[in-house]
């Protein structure tokens, strides 16, 4: 693995919202790195890299449009790359920036972006394209009937329904309340999720995120120069990425190669995170976990596959209290999560300032009490390409 | 660099270019392409760490080109990221994981088959920006021709055969459905000697999107990844040969001297824009595949050790430039 620490030693995220009309894209994408540079306390002038994270162009309506971001960003004369993983394209940004900081070559690197889901037409149009023309994508498949299927594979193999869904959301809502970024945040009951109005059954409107306008962005940097300037960033301790088949019909069936109720490849990502991180038991070791999951369904399914409870048992996990706010051992998505704002190029960026903000105790009203240790994940395409890793606030091993 | 920097090699290369693929989808050309290459290299999937891709949505007609790719490149069940911004980014970025210590062997595959979307015109035309370009009908072509007109000293062409004044048909690439596949392997990870070239190190710079904010004439993005390449020791006063994918004839020319070869380097021995078809997001990939082949070990020849660089010019008229250096034997 690299001869060199990797760190976080800012992060910048907008409050995340439906529309925004008084800025054009690349304005937005200047806010995630102007807020992300302020909190490191540098200038672009220190950067030495830049690493864009962009979900599909046709969200945003142009071609290649990291390209019509570089004056916004002030990246005109550095090294400029962009990443696309569907989903995970922010995680795998930061990953990438990782890579570029572990590489030897920079000391300071940039990811910073920006998405408007809610200007794009129609998302779920788009989003339907993604699948081959000849065979599932006139099934028809989006992503939320895509997590509707898993979703109902799930309860029929665990036994889980409904309320246990809805419990999720009212766990994240609660927890948007007091994020200021977030966008969804009004705090709701199981009853009024249920009573939401069903949008591919037995996902609801309660259960499902929003499209969202926002930008985030993080400065990394490498440990070499942590030291020299005498800073003290959040430690990217493990990453971990992992692909899964791209289509549906081979997660179905007696053939199926994996099963569409549950994430193993995702639990592929977080394993080669964990031990990377020297994490053994992420239950008792980790404080936060800040986890992707768009749908209330996908959030069960991922808790098991980052080895936080056992596969069909974060629904009685959850119906008990645990993993929420002020309750004991890890809490999940303490921001709201996914549930709560997915501006989707950048969602996984979030993800990770998110965490940050945790390990460093800097997270406000939502902040985990005593918090140290989190992990952090993303999912691209059609639950298929995965990111995870593992932050803490020091170079310590963690126990 | 750290001391322990690990040298990277080329194992292999493969293109599979063809002018218009009728009877194979891309991802059946991706499957071939990534499955010769690791046979080329000695190699089957279990061995690979990670892999590395490029596409483009608009181009491919795929709305996230990457989710139909993956498995065909043999992604399934390994780490796999998408480099969009250009093919000659995913070979540097394939060179920056092995680099980091993320496993020993990459594959890192790019393609474009136009021939299964809209016109690449069209598709061109969706990356300018929707407020000033877009209503212009701005494209590639144009763009080449915006930044060729101001290299024009004797009244340029005229006739039937200029395209966009003072381009010529001759003087543009020519496209076609192409996939570019190589893999990358950290030193001890395969029997000496085996190596096809030796990665001496890469630089990519970006310039403003703006047009009229730049000076067209000159190629600052590419005089900033020749600067990366040069502060290490690998820039061009070494280089016996170079392959340049530019967005025109004229541009090579200027990327020439922008670049300050040594006398006798040998420029675009692959062919012309005209007669080496590339589809144009991995242009710049397949010139550096190009220049990767050109340094292979050659037995009979008793001269000083070939080293090699890969150009491409990505963007409306060159907005982004890389620069990766090959050479016949490791870097000192």
């Amino acid at each position: 693995m690299n001869r060199q620490h990797v760190g976080v030693l800012g992060v910048g995220q907008s409050e995340y919202v439906t529309r925004r009309t008084d800025v054009t894209f690349p304005e937005l994408v200047r806010e995630g790195a102007l807020l992300a540079l302020a909190d490191a306390g540098i200038t672009m002038d220190e950067v030495d890299a830049v690493v864009f994270p962009l979900a599909p162009d046709a969200l945003i309506g142009v071609g290649n449009g990291e390209r019509w971001c570089v004056e916004a960003l002030g990246a005109s004369g550095k090294p400029f790359m962009r990443v696309n993983n569907g989903g995970a394209t922010g995680m795998s940004a930061i990953i990438a920036a990782w890579t570029h900081v572990a590489s030897g070559m920079f000391d300071v690197v940039l990811v910073a972006g920006a998405d408007r889901v809610s200007e794009s037409g129609s998302a779920q149009s788009v989003l339907n394209k993604m699948w081959d023309v000849g065979y599932e994508r006139p099934v028809p498949l989006n992503t939320i009937t895509m997590l509707a299927l898993s979703a109902m594979r799930y309860n029929h193999l665990y036994g889980a329904d409904e309320t246990d869904m809805a419990r999720v959301t009212v766990k994240n809502r609660r927890h948007a309340s007091l994020n200021p970024k977030a966008h969804l945040r009004t705090p709701v009951t199981v009853e009024e999720v249920l009573a939401s109005r069903v949008l591919a059954w037995p996902i609801k409107l309660g259960d499902a995120c929003p499209s969202s306008t926002g930008a985030a962005g993080a400065v990394l940097v490498s440990e070499r120069y942590a030291r020299a300037h005498g800073l003290h960033p959040a430690w990217i301790r493990g990453i971990g990425q992992n692909t899964e088949t791209f289509w549906m019909g081979d997660r179905v069936g007696p053939r199926s190669v994996s099963d569409h109720a549950d994430a193993d490849a995702l639990a592929v990502a977080f394993q080669r995170a964990y031990t990377r991180a020297g994490v053994t038991d992420p239950g008792r070791q980790l404080d936060v976990a800040e986890i992707y999951a768009p749908f209330s369904s996908v959030e069960l399914h991922v808790i098991e596959a980052a080895g936080l409870a056992a596969k069909g048992e974060a629904p009685r996990r959850i119906a008990e209290g645990h993993f929420a706010l002020g309750a004991n051992g890890i809490v999940v998505n303490p921001s709201g999560g996914v549930l709560c704002s997915n501006p989707i190029a950048v969602t996984g960026v979030a993800r990770l300032a998110e965490a940050t903000l945790q390990v460093q105790g800097r997270a406000g009203a939502h902040q985990v009490a005593d918090a140290r240790t989190a992990v952090a994940s993303a999912i691209g395409g059609d639950h298929q390409f995965y990111s995870a890793l593992v932050l803490s606030d020091d170079l310590e091993e963690i126990a | 660099m750290d001391p322990d920097t690990p040298h990277v090699a080329v194992l292999a290369v493969h293109t599979d270019v063809v002018e218009r693929e009728e009877h194979r989808s891309l991802e059946e050309m991706i499957f071939q392409a990534s499955r010769a290459v690791l046979e080329r290299a000695g190699l089957d999937r279990c061995a690979l760490d990670g892999v590395v891709l490029s596409g483009n949505d608009q181009v491919d007609g795929r709305v996230i080109s990457c989710m139909p790719s993956a498995g065909p490149a043999g992604g399934v069940g390994l780490d796999v990221t998408m480099i969009a911004s250009s093919g000659e980014h995913a070979l540097v970025y394939g060179y920056l994981r092995l680099l980091s210590g993320q496993g020993r062997t990459v594959l890192v595959v790019g393609w474009g088959k136009p021939s299964e979307s809209v016109h690449p015109d069209f598709a061109e035309l969706v990356s300018a920006e929707p407020y000033v370009l877009r209503a212009v009908g701005m494209n590639d072509t144009l763009a080449a021709a915006l930044q060729a007109s101001t290299w024009i000293t004797d009244g340029g062409p005229s006739g039937d055969d200029v395209v966009s004044w003072p381009l010529t048909r001759d003087d543009l690439p020519a496209r076609c459905d192409g996939v570019y596949a190589a893999v990358l392997a950290v030193e001890g990870s395969f029997e000496p000697g085996r190596e096809l070239a030796w990665v001496h190190d890469a630089g990519w710079s970006t310039d403003r999107y703006e047009m009229g904010a730049r000076d067209l004439r000159v190629q600052t993005a590419l005089a900033g990844a020749r600067e990366q390449v040069t502060a290490t020791g690998c820039g061009p006063a070494g280089w016996t040969s170079v392959e340049i994918a530019g967005p025109s004839e004229p541009a090579v020319v200027a990327a020439t001297a922008t670049l300050g070869l040594a006398d006798g380097a040998a420029v675009n021995a692959s062919g012309s824009l005209a007669s080496a078809p590339a589809p144009a997001h991995v242009a710049g990939l397949a010139r550096m595949l190009a220049a990767a082949g050109s340094v292979a070990r050659r037995e009979a020849d008793t001269g000083p050790p070939a080293v090699a660089a890969g150009i491409g010019l990505n963007g409306f008229a060159g907005q982004g430039a890389t620069v990766m250096v090959f050479g016949e034997e490791r870097k000192a």
